[in-house]
């Protein structure tokens, strides 16, 4: 790391994130320049993002970025006080540690000393798949040939095609300067975690404009990733969408690709939450217990078809995640049963006399069956083949009751065979009725779910390996002209 | 618990080393200057304000500042509660703040739409007399054939006046008094009156506050039988009833004093004292209200006692006076699962009171009753035996000396899993000292009770009432009554 004089840090591309030793090393002289007593804790990051985006078959964005954020807190007892920083040198971390320090000083008394209190317990952390050396080895040249790739087919048959690419990787430590290389850190101590991801999504419209096929896919791994595969099918459905008629809103039978099953299944995520339905809200309500002075819910009662199960294991390697304390292995719907919702560890300890928190549904795999889409196809009198669903809203939050678009390619089939194209629909349904009249499901694929940053404050969405569905009566309300 | 949130956001000081290019496949290019991030110049110029909001904005930021700095070296938690504390004025550098930037208004200038921040900053810099001025020229600016709008606008000045540091009681008493007289609805009246008992209440104004006392009397006492049930009537003091408010009245005018001669006497005539003004703010009967006072305090019950030697004799003891609290430790220990888990401020000020009352009084008996929840803080679930050994530890932390703790195994079910939640049954002590369907004991319930075994005081009074009280049982208590 440089000294005084240079105050400018550069990574070199083979160290774009920091390693444990980086992390331990960068720990260790924060801790060092602080004076006085109390506990210092550092929060060590550092990410790498390489993306590419491309419109109209041209490249508009690539870039290649990376950071590091250093936080650091100083806690003397009386007052905590924090200051961030990305310059690693010498002056600017004693500057940061005294900043930091000046802060906790005029910071208020914020809690009294609690003597008496026990120690805390040692959380658990499953170990999870979440880093690929085959995406942190992507190059921006690498990308670039990849982009190329993607968009040759489309614009050989004349089509325009848009898309991104991304690849990012990322390290995080938090490390105080009381528990650092003891036997009992913290629960908000973080073990040092890499992680990559990457994703690839595309467009590809025809000239006219009446014609659109999108495919995407995301994974911690690239390699996993069929970049090809994904292009051919964009462009596919592009073709085979093209000059869609109008047909009448009602209720068809569907038949919803792993996307769309994907983004039904991201409406009932929003609803895990235990307390909710312990408060009379949500669909998970039973009903109020006079006698007992509570609401009562659904756990433990059938709320979707019996061939629906959906579950997660951290340590499934399609399915990394990244770990958190208390991640253990968790069906939330098992054979169509609800058996868990989410609730915090206040709640656990509370109402449950268990000290663990329970996650909502994020990372998740479903249950599905032997059937091939096209077999569905075949089985299908009448019906509607859709490709995946944007804008969706929720409007009623106990029956789910939600509104969206189909996008990307929406096709009509009668007696067993594609017939046509359609303008895409608007929908108007819930998720909990589609999913208690399924017909036939498919075999579970990975879908395009990309992790969000995992340092923001929000719950990243996590992949998810979702079955095509084919479901009975699905309602459409209207006729859209977008594509 | 302590709030976590006026921790000090630290400075940020990180750039980015963002690359961006042109065209794919070109390597990023590092950025050719730095410019260190320099602090801008903060410095607050109030007399130079254009509105009245900023002003606003700026002295509390100064009367924040000051409480901040205070806090540095003086922790309040364990403090007695200053009786006088809404006569206290605001620091100095609150009214030298709000002098400057009120400077450049005058109130004849001051828009009426502006009346409300325009108050609270005449009445923070001291000129009370524009205040008054502009009170009157916002009443008057609305019709006098809309009472409703124009109580809205006394109410808003009411507030105010009694909110601003210290409290303008007088000034909020000639607003009632006028209020309470342009209406005709005595229930309306009565609410008036109660506002006034209240506020003369908190600026410890005992000539006020027994004044508005005769008027809610008088009032009540001309309330017909549909006035008093009416919804109106009901929805007073927090939907609790106006007759609250009527008792509260009563008990004014009854006066401390009065109260601690009946209590000398006995218990019995203290709770006849009570039952009295019960019955005539209701209109029922004396027995009618479910209340401790002078009812006989149940042995307490505990499957673990600590001290051991506790629980081998009743408790309260016979022939003692005797404080019995009620705590739960989830009510007092802050978030389990935060790392700033610590006890709420309400209740260090809880064991502070109670320290200093056992410290006053060395024949005062003081009775803690706990019960376990399965969970202490963060820890894994425990037996209820640990439980209470970690319960014991945290009291000991408060040093309350001669404390006794009895803690009960609360007895529990679970819903059938997957819900699992669990369903705490009736403990003895909380049925034995709740009396009626409105009078529940709970965490924080406190019960003197004299040496003959009788509650005579459940009402949480202020710490200088509670330690007269319990003088007056130990005297009682020394001479044999």
């Amino acid at each position: 790391m440089s000294g005084r004089g240079d105050r400018l840090i550069r990574l070199a591309d083979d160290a774009r994130i920091l390693s444990q030793g980086d992390c331990e090393a960068i720990a260790k002289r924060v801790f060092a320049f602080a004076s006085g007593p109390g506990e210092t804790i550092v929060n060590v990051m550092s990410w790498w993002n390489g993306e590419l985006r491309w419109a109209r078959n041209r490249t508009t964005l690539a870039s290649d970025r990376r950071d590091i954020r250093l936080e650091i807190w100083r806690d003397v007892g009386v007052g905590r006080g924090n200051v961030s920083t990305n310059q690693l040198d010498d002056v600017s971390l004693q500057d940061a540690v005294r900043a930091a320090e000046r802060s906790a000083s005029l910071a208020p008394m914020v809690r009294r000393p609690t003597p008496t209190h026990p120690p805390l317990p040692d959380p658990e952390r499953p170990k999870t798949a979440i880093w690929s050396d085959a995406t942190y080895a992507v190059t921006p040249e690498s990308r670039g040939e990849a982009a190329r790739a993607l968009i040759a087919p489309a614009e050989a048959k004349g089509m325009q095609s848009a898309g991104y690419l991304e690849m990012r990787a990322g390290s995080r430590a938090r490390l105080s300067s009381v528990r650092m290389g003891t036997t009992t850190p913290a629960p908000w101590d973080v073990p040092y975690t890499a992680w990559t991801q990457a994703q690839c999504s595309m467009t590809v419209r025809d000239a006219e404009g009446s014609g659109s096929g999108w495919a995407g896919l995301s994974s911690y791994d690239w390699s996993h990733i069929d970049a090809a595969a994904l292009a051919a099918r964009a462009l596919d459905k592009c073709v085979a969408s093209q000059h869609p008629v109008t047909l009448e809103p009602g209720r068809y039978t569907v038949i919803l690709e792993p996307q769309a099953v994907c983004e039904l299944v991201s409406i009932i995520a929003t609803s895990m939450y235990r307390e909710t339905p312990e408060f009379g809200i949500g669909p998970w309500v039973l009903g109020r217990d006079d006698v007992l002075g509570l609401w009562r819910t659904k756990l433990g009662l059938k709320v979707l078809d019996e061939r629906i199960t959906i579950s997660h294991d951290p340590a499934d390697p399609l399915l990394g995640i990244f770990p958190e304390p208390w991640m253990e292995p968790l069906t939330w719907f098992d054979k169509g049963v609800l058996t868990n919702l989410s609730f915090l560890r206040d709640y656990a300890l509370e109402k449950l006399n268990v000290n663990a928190p329970r996650r909502g549904l994020t990372g998740y795999r479903m249950s599905g069956g032997q059937t091939s889409v096209e077999e569905m196809i075949s089985s299908t009198t009448r019906g509607l083949l859709i490709s995946h669903f944007s804008n969706i809203r929720l409007l009623d939050a106990t029956s789910l009751l939600s509104t969206g678009l189909t996008r990307d390619g929406l096709w009509l089939i009668e007696h067993g065979k594609i017939s046509k194209s359609v303008k895409n629909l608007r929908f108007t349904e819930s998720p909990l009725f589609a999913f208690n009249s399924i017909e036939q499901m498919g075999v579970p694929v990975p879908v395009f779910r990309p992790v969000k940053n995992p340092y923001t404050q929000e719950e990243p969405l996590t992949p998810a390996i979702v079955p095509p569905i084919k479901s009975r009566d699905f309602s459409f309300t209207s006729t859209i002209d977008a594509i | 618990m302590r709030q976590q949130g006026r921790m000090r956001v630290g400075r940020v000081v990180s750039r980015g080393l963002a690359a961006l290019v042109a065209a794919a496949g070109v390597r990023a290019m590092p950025a050719q200057a730095q410019t260190k991030f320099q602090w801008p110049d903060t410095s607050a110029r109030v007399t130079q304000y254009a509105h009245m909001e900023d002003c606003l904005a700026a002295d509390e930021r100064v009367k924040e500042g000051v409480a901040r700095r205070e806090e540095l070296t003086v922790w309040h938690d364990t403090m007695p509660q200053n009786p006088r504390e809404w006569l206290v004025p605001q620091p100095a550098e609150v009214t030298k703040t709000a002098t400057q930037c009120a400077a450049r208004f005058t109130e004849e200038k001051v828009d009426i739409h502006d009346f409300a921040p325009a108050l609270k900053l005449f009445l923070a810099a001291g000129r009370d007399s524009d205040a008054a001025a502009l009170v009157e020229r916002r009443v008057a600016a609305v019709p006098a054939k809309s009472p409703r709008d124009r109580g809205i606008v006394v109410d808003s000045a009411v507030d105010i006046y009694l909110g601003a540091r210290p409290t303008r009681v007088a000034a909020a008493e000639e607003l009632l008094l006028h209020r309470a007289k342009s209406t005709t609805d005595r229930v309306e009246r009565l609410k008036t009156y109660a506002t006034l008992l209240m506020a003369a209440r908190n600026a410890g104004d005992t000539v006020r506050s027994v004044r508005a006392a005769k008027w809610i009397v008088a009032i009540a006492d001309s309330l017909t039988l549909a006035d008093r049930q009416s919804d109106e009537f009901e929805r007073l003091f927090d939907g609790n009833g106006g007759q609250l408010y009527v008792y509260d009245a009563l008990d004014e005018l009854t006066g401390f004093k009065t109260r601690m001669d009946s209590l000398r006497r006995s218990t019995e005539a203290y709770a006849k004292l009570e039952r009295a003004n019960w019955a005539r703010a209701t209109g029922e009967r004396l027995d009618a209200l479910k209340i401790p006072i002078g009812e006989k305090a149940a042995p307490l019950v505990a499957d673990t006692w600590y001290p051991a030697s506790a629980g081998a004799a009743p408790r309260p003891t016979p022939g003692h006076v005797a404080l019995i609290v009620f705590l739960e430790h989830t009510s007092c220990i802050g978030q389990p699962s935060s790392d700033n888990a610590g006890p709420s401020p309400d209740c260090v000020a809880r064991f502070a009171e109670i320290r200093r009352i056992a410290e006053r009084f060395p024949a005062l008996e003081i009775d803690f009753v706990m019960s376990t929840h399965g969970q202490f803080m963060y820890l894994p679930p425990t037996t209820p035996a640990n439980e209470a050994v970690l319960i014991r530890d945290w009291l000991d932390a408060h040093h309350v000396p001669r404390a006794v703790l009895g803690v009960t195994s609360t007895p529990f079910w679970r819903l059938p899993p997957p819900d699992d939640r669990r369903i705490d049954k009736e403990k003895p002590n909380f049925e034995h000292y709740s009396f009626g369907k409105s009078w529940k004991v709970g965490s924080g319930s406190m019960f003197l009770v004299d040496s003959d075994g009788l509650i005579a005081d459940a009402w949480r009074l202020r710490e200088e009432e509670l330690g007269q009280f319990i003088q007056v049982l130990l005297d009682r208590q020394h001479e044999g009554k």
